[in-house]
């Protein structure tokens, strides 16, 4: 197998993981990134392939930054999956079909990023139902809406984001469901940061213009449909348990669903690094030191979503401050790079505490979340029923790894995934309970499946040597 | 455009999409051994997985069409 050596490997080639290369490699380090997608960018900054950047300000902005980090000779590796990672940092990539590449790194700086996650509800699993990221990585991607009546629901400031990238493409939505009311609170904290008029306005107006219809205070009850989805059933927020909202049905072939962000955390799980909980950034998260991006772990380090979901903005100072904290450990900096740290520590400040405004705003409210019963789908891997987790919850597993020994959920190809933050939620909404006691599910070697002979192939070697 | 095979029919797709977009839009495909659709879009859920020539699970959200590919759903 081959072996390519580097100073630093970044994973990830979103907003945080472009920043922290390219101050990696200006300060001197021989830095490589590694990202799944088939282009960099991240979802953040997706790159699509029909010329859709020149009316789009955001691909547009990821697009000059990715060839900046290109003319510098700063090479991403893409439709490369981390699937293996040893100590003192041999990593393992398959691109595509091919054959393993071993990536030996001095240090490394994991910035996996976020996805959306759903909360489970009856008839979640049929198709046309998805998250609202997959509805706009469809739109950027293909060019087209996902569907001829699109509903998007869930709660936060993406269903605004996603909203505007459908309506730009002339995508019928029928509906903006946010299960929050918060609008006159929400434009209250944007008014107190200006900097974020652009993006807001950028955002917000082409949706207002749109004339949209949205309800605020309602949730996905649940999905009907044979083959495909055919209708959801909304239902007003009821701040009491006893009083029943209003109910609301509508006809529809696509429903986008979004009830937050779940950090990617499998590699830095992996790696062993020190994690932390808060349902505003989006459950259990990396910890990291705020200036340098350092984890627990020796030369391991990691910026963006994956230290907790504060957003774009955000993630790119993480990112450089990464980027800036990777080289001083490994003993590579220039002049000035202490400013440098400083000023990016002062503008982080402001902007995580917006997020954090944001995050308090859109917090998903117990009554919130969609009803579910006994027969609901919670694992859709095992097709594991909400019944069958209270059951092993009364037999004594009363935390994730036990409820997946008792029941199966989270042991599919998912790896818990998309079930494991909804099914903490959930009994903790049931219980009365802290979601985070029930810990997490501990990824485990390979972290993507990949044939056994390339794992075989890979950790071979490693007795030849 | 290309022409690509889905459980035996051809469609004729634009070069450079993801075969789990054509998928979702050509209402008649499944994936998986139940009925599931397209869900996370981008490599997460492993729900979208689908036969490509001769190699099973793989991510039809993760995977740009070739010409004469020959995807068959439902192959688990
Ligand atoms: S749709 Fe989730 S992995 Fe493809």
């Amino acid at each position: 197998m081959n072996v390519l050596n580097v100073d630093v490997l970044v994973v990830g080639s979103g907003p945080s993981g472009l920043a922290a290369a390219l101050e990696a490699h200006r300060n001197g380090a021989n830095t490589v990134i590694v990202d799944s997608f088939a282009r960099a960018g991240g979802q953040y900054w997706m790159q699509s392939n029909h010329g859709l950047e020149r009316n789009d300000t955001q691909m547009q902005e990821g697009a000059n930054f990715i060839t900046n980090c290109e003319n510098l000779g700063i090479k991403t590796i893409t439709d490369a999956e981390v699937w293996g990672i040893l100590p003192k940092y041999r990593v393992f990539i398959q691109q595509g079909l091919g054959d393993s590449i071993e990536i030996a790194a001095r240090a490394l700086v994991i910035c996996t990023g976020a996805h959306d996650f759903v909360m489970p509800f009856a008839g979640w699993t049929l198709p046309g139902v998805m998250t609202a990221g997959a509805g706009q990585r469809y739109v950027k991607m293909y060019g087209k809406p996902p569907g001829d009546k699109i509903v998007l629901a869930g709660s936060g400031a993406f269903l605004w984001a996603v909203a505007a990238t459908i309506v730009k493409a002339g995508g019928n939505l029928e509906a903006m469901v946010e299960s929050n009311t918060n609008q006159f609170r929400l434009f209250g904290l944007i008014g107190r940061y200006p900097s974020r008029w652009t993006e807001t306005r950028r955002l917000l107006s082409p949706v207002l213009r749109s004339g949209v219809q949205r309800l605020n205070g309602y949730c996905i009850d649940y999905a009907q449909g044979g083959d495909r989805i055919e209708a959801v059933k909304l239902r007003q927020v009821s701040n009491s348990d006893r009083v029943a909202g209003q109910e609301l049905e509508m006809e529809t072939d696509c429903l986008l669903v979004s009830h937050g962000f779940r950090p990617i955390t499998e590699m830095t799980a992996l790696l062993r690094c020190e994690h932390q909980f808060d349902t505003r950034k989006g459950g259990w998260y990396c910890k990291t030191d705020p200036e340098t991006g350092a984890t627990s772990i020796d030369n391991v380090y990691a910026a963006g979503e994956v230290t907790g979901v504060t957003g774009a903005q955000s993630a790119m100072i993480e990112g450089a401050l990464a980027g800036l904290g990777v080289s001083e450990k490994l003993g590579l900096t220039r002049n000035g790079f202490k400013r440098k740290r400083a000023r990016l520590i002062k503008r982080q400040l402001r902007t995580v505490r917006f997020a954090d405004g944001l995050a308090e705003l859109f917090e998903l409210n117990k009554n919130a979340v969609p009803r579910i019963d006994d027969n609901t789908l919670v694992c859709r891997c095992e097709d594991v029923t909400w019944g069958d987790v209270l059951k092993s919850w009364d037999d004594g597993a009363q935390n994730l790894q036990a409820v997946k020994y008792w029941t199966r959920l989270g042991m599919g190809r998912c790896q818990g995934r998309i079930c494991g933050v909804a099914v903490s939620r959930l009994l903790a909404n049931q219980f009365g309970l802290d979601p985070r006691i029930f810990g997490f599910n501990h990824p485990r070697l390979p972290l993507r499946p990949v044939p056994v002979n390339v794992v075989h192939d890979a950790f071979a070697q490693k007795t030849c040597r | 455009m290309i022409t690509i095979y889905i459980d035996g029919s051809a469609y004729e797709v634009n070069e450079d999409v993801i075969l789990g977009h054509v998928l979702h839009e050509v209402k008649s495909a499944k994936f998986g051994s139940s009925c599931r659709g397209l869900f996370c879009g981008m490599g997460i859920c492993f729900e979208c997985v689908v036969k490509i020539d001769d190699d099973s699970n793989r991510r039809s959200c993760m995977t740009k069409v070739y010409p004469g590919m020959q995807v068959k759903t439902n192959s688990l």
